[in-house]
């Protein structure tokens, strides 16, 4: 058996297509892998900001049971929606967060302004002071960062686009996707930052 | 006799919704798939129509070991069915009434 596989091996072309076969098997194992680690760290991810603009938009409520209802309602349906499908609950957060103005004005009171909603906000303000950061170095922080986030997730998904097409890798396809999401994501906080400016 | 009330769009598709299963109790997002409104528009109009007294919601009652947040549950309320019955069929007949066309055999000369 061995004399026979050293027989082939010794054959011209045979070497070089068995290991670039083991070279391609491995690749294959590890791209899966990464794709499956980035789906997770996407889904993670997308979980947080949903929470986080609910959270948002019922911070902006005036304190109390108004606040603390919707809080717990709209928290309790966010769960539902990430467990069936985490991409749209981001899509139902956001148009929450949109409506907290509507929804202020239906439960008859005046929506609190943005930074006197968040108890913990004060502090964040002083911190910043402390450090230095003026609100228009904050902005420009964040657009700088919005702006590489955007340029990172274009080129991810364009690269794992192009590996999907040439190796018809499954997982890939997952990654092309989040991080186009992502990337469109914060390609809109971007555009956002530079509209307030 | 209702008082005339115009309703936005989603409280009517809400409504509509709601009076099929009057007894049912909702939960938002059930709401929200059986009447095709966005999120953006179903809690504010859930709840105007509890400020009209035609819905009415409590939380759910969760054992302790479920592993999920509680739910507000919506049900119309008896007025709330009477109203919304009639403002239903009142809307249906406007919406009759501005889309009547004449049959071939009913053409004026």
């Amino acid at each position: 058996m061995r004399d026979l596989v050293q027989m082939v091996l010794t054959v011209p072309g045979v070497f070089v297509v068995v290991v670039l076969a083991i070279l391609t098997f491995v690749l294959h194992i590890a791209l899966k892998a990464a794709g499956n680690l980035a789906a997770d760290e996407a889904r993670g991810w997308l979980a947080k900001m949903s929470r986080g603009l609910v959270a948002d938009a019922a911070d902006r409520l005036p304190a109390g049971p108004e606040r603390e209802r919707y809080a717990e309602e709209l928290a309790a349906e966010l769960e539902v929606k990430l467990v069936e499908r985490p991409i749209s609950a981001v899509a139902w957060s956001i148009g929450i967060r949109y409506s907290a103005r509507a929804l202020a004005r239906s439960t008859g009171v005046q929506l609190q302004p943005a930074q006197a909603a968040r108890s913990d906000n004060g502090t964040r303000v002083a911190v910043a002071l402390e450090i230095g950061a003026t609100p228009t170095s904050i902005r420009r922080f964040a657009s700088a960062m919005a702006a590489a986030v955007t340029a990172a997730n274009l080129a991810v998904a364009l690269g794992a686009l192009t590996l999907t097409i040439l190796g018809t890798r499954k997982g890939i396809g997952s990654v092309a996707i989040a991080a186009t999401l992502t990337g469109v994501i914060a390609g809109l906080l971007f555009w956002m930052a530079q509209r307030r400016k | 006799m209702t008082p005339k009330l115009r309703l936005s769009p989603q409280m009517a598709a809400i409504l509509a919704v709601m009076v099929v299963r009057p007894s049912h109790e909702w939960y938002g997002l059930e709401v929200q798939r059986a009447a095709h409104i966005g999120s953006g528009t179903l809690y504010p109009a859930l709840r105007r129509l509890e400020n009209l007294g035609w819905l009415a919601s409590q939380w759910e009652d969760l054992g302790d070991d479920v592993g999920r947040p509680r739910r507000r549950l919506y049900r119309v309320t008896g007025e709330g069915e009477l109203a919304a019955r009639d403002y239903l069929a009142r809307a249906e007949r406007q919406f009759d009434a501005a889309t009547w066309r004449p049959t071939p055999g009913e053409a004026t000369t």
